[in-house]
């Protein structure tokens, strides 16, 4: 065990079937009577609003929907519009209905309503903040590279840092999970594998590696599957792509898991680069798994977790962490097709 | 630009009507047990006198409320509280929460068990409301339904699977 | 990976574990914008020097307006109201929970009281009854137990109207939670023994009962690891503060782990013995823990079978063959409570018939058992456990517990 170990995550989890219908009741217990929701542009087309709206039906609680086109306007103009029709109209929480700038701009908005829009105006102020925010709930569309659940946020080159900044609720629905298309779905699951996997070999924090622990076996699971049956039309994953909907949601989980593993591994040596994604923070793993191969405390939990316990236990005990790199590797290439073992170099 | 509408969700008025007359007919079932199923007589007799409880859906219902009154019998009394004092309170978070188990897809357990249920008041008459409503269901529901509907189907003599249970049927549809 | 269709899953606690941890707490204090907390403990724990040491960490920048030891084992209505009227007369802004389960439950509730600036505890019973934020709560367990200090659950005992009060919310949860092997050092090895096993049984019924999930599991998985290399060691070096840290961090896990999945027949059992008999908690989940995972086999043999790896250690696994894993891991458990037995000299009990009281009166008497089968039907835990439970299941189990013969599984009438 570390000599002091710290672990944080404010994020409640909602995972699964008819998750959508339980956000009347988790907001009002967070006093929450009047969700303000912001959608993309892909959450729009596909109606998803609707989807929030039916799941609040019986409630009496009204909606605001914003949603944000492809032709935004400047960060702080959104900001002030969107900070206009908050206030004026009376909303009290914020849903963040998609993935990516989406939750940037819903956890903006959370600062600009409680701390006031002279913070879009002024390049001064306070960038480390104690005080609590509205309730947020994310509920992700899509898999993403879980950059969601940070504690960190930007606005025209100024960084706002704190842990209220993290979503209260993160809702994985599958029934409202999007088609995404296949280099997505690879980067996004290949990247929870670099970050949980490195947490996994390297982290002597129990809390750490078990959120690693749950996000390797959503990626073993889900990632070949998703691969394997690829959704040409990249069609919107609805009742007749119920299939996908149940995978696409472990990725999204195994997301959010690992951003809320970036949050709590900021003293980790090594440390998956945040500049790196997909493949090449996949391959960075396994360069790192092969040159720490004796300093790694958990590297042949890894073979448990992408394998099975039969294979763990037919393993001799000294080969197993020879065995887990060659797990990790072979996962890597089944899913990508080729593997390249050479380093990799520059942003992904 | 940032499209804004407002959304006033509606009522589900069809799951909402079914799950009404569910209610309606599971508490006065629960009315007749009291007063002929041994199981569930020697459940309601562990209870304090007066005691009122509901079964309901968050945040709107709709509700089911039951009451043991001071002379021990017990009575259903509707759909609203009225000015009675609800001494416990079995809610499910949401209408569809709801639907899901009285449409068999979940039993009581499984729904407790996804944290689709929670309890406002005290934990044993809890337990005992869960007992009654599982006895209800299997004197209700033909054995392959009612083997979804509760963990374990029991075991019980053949007078109370075919005499109670009719009487018991009689009686919710006759109200008495 | 076996994924429920539905499942929550929140921590929302600030975890801080490790030597010195309690020096962390003026800095978690300034975070939490407070400087004049109140601290809630129990007589004991004040005899023992631990609120010394925790003033003395707390330092000058942080004072602690009172210093509260009068909680009861058993944590009631009364002490809670009183305590709430010293918090406001005293000026206070924070509370910090010194000891085991009863303090930190009894921390809670009275942090409900003042938050809420209300007067009736019961009017707060139930689950979503709070809705804001409380006063800043750092909890500083002092048993590797109850895993109290990550929970969001307090029960308060009414012994006006013989009842028990439980109160859910995320609100609850403690800010932080602070960790120090200071804190468990002086336990004794009984003690310590019972307060383990309370945590393992709390990691295995996560991961075994019906609302478990991957995350419960995961973390119920790292608990038992840290529970199996580190129990034994303890007991027989009591001073050694690594192991005793890891103790503790290993009630925390199992504690976030059931506080997300909840407990099973062992607690539902395990919490009536303790009612009724008045036996440790510890020592009521330590006898218990092989029946109730025996009482579920049929139903959980490739669950068990996952536990042996955390239970038994690698080595063992992976000689077990994959169809006798799941016996092996209950083996394991009665194992432990054996060799914990002949390290303590006998004072770790493994059958209720042999709990004994400080003066070596037997504690559970046989005429007790259908008492103890009555009020079980009443815990709300019997609805997470994999198979029903019924007064005769009960029963048989507490007979069999009682005398600490194997339960006998053709017995069981299986749903």
């Amino acid at each position: 065990m570390t000599a002091l170990l710290r672990f944080f995550s404010r994020t409640k989890l909602c995972f699964g079937s008819h998750a959508l219908a339980h956000l009347p009741f988790e907001l009002s217990a967070m006093n929450g009577w009047k969700p303000f929701v912001l959608t993309d542009p892909p959450g729009k087309d596909a109606r998803l609003h609707l989807d929030m709206a039916r799941a609040f039906r019986n409630s009496d609680i009204p909606l605001g929907i914003a949603a944000l086109s492809d032709d935004r306007p400047g960060a702080c103009q959104e900001m002030e519009d969107l900070y206009h029709l908050f206030v004026d109209k009376g909303y009290d929480c914020i849903m963040a209905l998609g993935t990516g700038p989406l939750v940037q701009t819903a956890k903006l908005l959370n600062l600009t309503v409680c701390l006031g829009p002279e913070i879009l105006r002024s390049s001064a102020g306070p960038e480390q903040l104690d005080t609590p925010l509205l309730p947020m709930v994310f509920v992700p569309t899509r898999p993403s590279e879980g950059r969601e659940t940070a504690t960190k946020v930007t606005l025209e080159g100024r960084t706002f840092a704190s842990e209220f900044l993290l979503p209260d609720l993160t809702v994985i629905a599958p029934d409202i999970m999007l088609g995404t298309p296949e280099n997505q779905i690879l980067d996004a699951g290949l990247t929870c594998l670099a970050v949980c996997g490195n947490a996994v070999a390297f982290s002597g924090n129990p809390l750490v590696r078990a959120h690693a622990a749950t996000g390797i076996r959503l990626v073993r699971d889900a990632l070949p599957y998703l691969v394997r049956h690829p959704d040409p039309d990249e069609i919107f994953c609805r009742k007749s792509r119920k299939n996908r909907c149940r995978p696409l949601a472990f990725l999204a989980h195994a997301a959010a898991l690992s951003g809320i593993i970036r949050a709590n591994t900021g003293d980790l040596t090594p440390r998956p680069s945040d500049n790196l994604s997909g493949r090449k923070a996949a391959l960075a793993l396994v360069k790192d798994l092969k040159a720490r191969k004796t300093l790694s405390p958990g590297l042949s939990h890894l073979l448990l977790l992408l394998t099975d316990p039969d294979r763990y236990a037919a393993s001799p005990g000294s080969r197993r962490a020879d065995a887990a790199i060659l797990a990790v590797e072979t996962f890597i290439h089944d899913v990508s097709g080729t593997l390249e073992t050479e380093a990799p170099n520059g942003d992904a | 630009m940032t499209q804004f509408t407002e959304l006033q969700p509606g009522r589900q008025r069809l799951k909402r009507g079914y799950l009404k007359c569910m209610l309606w007919f599971f508490g006065r079932a629960v009315q007749a047990a009291a007063r002929v199923d041994p199981g569930v007589k020697s459940e309601f007799a562990a209870m304090p006198a007066p005691y009122t409880f509901c079964l309901g859906a968050f945040p709107n219902g709709p509700y089911m409320v039951m009451e043991k009154n001071d002379a021990g019998h017990v009575r259903h009394l509707g759909a609203s509280f009225g000015q009675t004092p609800v001494h416990l309170q079995l809610m499910f978070k949401s209408l569809d929460c709801m639907f899901l188990v009285f449409t068999f897809q979940e039993n009581t357990t499984t729904a407790t068990a996804r944290d689709r249920l929670f309890v406002s008041g005290d934990v044993p008459q809890a337990c005992a409301v869960v007992r009654i409503m599982d006895m209800i269901q299997v004197l209700l529901l033909p054995k392959p339904l009612a083997k979804l509907a509760v963990k374990r189907y029991p075991a019980w003599s053949l007078a109370r699977h075919t005499l109670v249970r009719a009487q018991v049927l009689f009686r919710a549809a006759a109200g008495f | 990976m076996e994924m429920p269709e539905y499942y929550e899953f929140c921590g929302r606690v600030n975890l801080i574990a490790g030597r010195d941890a309690l020096e962390q707490i003026p800095d978690l204090l300034a975070s939490l914008g407070t400087e004049h907390p109140r601290v809630i403990t129990d007589a004991g724990v004040a005899r023992a020097g631990l609120v010394d040491i925790l003033l003395q960490a707390l330092g000058r920048r942080i004072t602690a307006r009172t210093i509260e030891d009068a909680v009861p084992p058993d944590s009631d209505l009364k002490t809670v109201h009183t305590l709430a009227r010293r918090y406001r007369e005293k000026g206070c802004n924070a509370i910090i929970a010194l000891g085991g389960g009863s303090v930190m439950d009894t921390a809670k509730a009275v942090n409900i009281l003042v938050s809420e600036s209300g007067q009736d505890l019961t009017a707060f019973s139930g689950a979503g009854a709070l809705k804001h934020r409380l006063k800043p709560q750092v909890a500083v367990p002092t048993t590797a137990a109850t895993g109290s200090e990550v929970t969001l659950v307090a029960v308060i005992a009414d012994p006006e109207h013989g009842r028990k009060l439980l109160f859910t919310s995320h609100f609850l949860i403690p800010d932080a939670a602070v960790i120090d092997p200071r804190m468990t050092l002086s336990l004794p090895p009984h003690i310590t023994a019972a307060t383990a096993m309370d945590a393992l049984s709390h990691a295995i019924e996560a991961s075994i009962c019906l609302a478990r999930n991957p995350l419960s599991t995961a973390l119920a998985h790292e608990a038992i690891d840290l529970i199996r290399c580190h129990l034994l060691p303890v007991i027989t070096h009591p001073a050694d503060p690594a192991g005793r840290l890891a103790l503790a961090t290993a009630a925390a896990l199992a504690g976030m782990a059931f506080s997300n999945s909840m407990v099973g027949m062992v607690h539902t059992l395990g919490d009536s013995v303790g009612w009724v008999c008045h036996v440790p908690h510890g020592t009521c989940m330590a006898i218990l823990l092989p029946y109730g995972m025996a009482y579920n086999f049929h139903k959980t043999q490739p669950l068990l079978a996952d536990l042996l790896l955390p239970l038994a250690g690698e080595e063992i696994f992976a000689r077990t063959p994959p169809r006798d894993r799941a016996q092996k891991a209950i083996d394991q458990v009665r194992q432990m409570n054996r060799r914990l037995h002949h390290a303590t000299a006998g004072a770790h009990a493994v059958c209720l018939r042999d709990v004994t009281d400080r003066d070596g009166k037997p504690l559970v008497h046989r005429h007790q058992l259908p008492t103890i089968a009555k009020t079980a039907l009443g815990d709300g835990s019997i609805f997470y456990n994999p198979e029903d439970l019924d007064y005769d299941d009960c029963l048989m189990v507490l007979e069999a517990a009682f005398q600490g013969d194997p339960l006998d599984r053709s017995r069981i009438r299986k749903g």
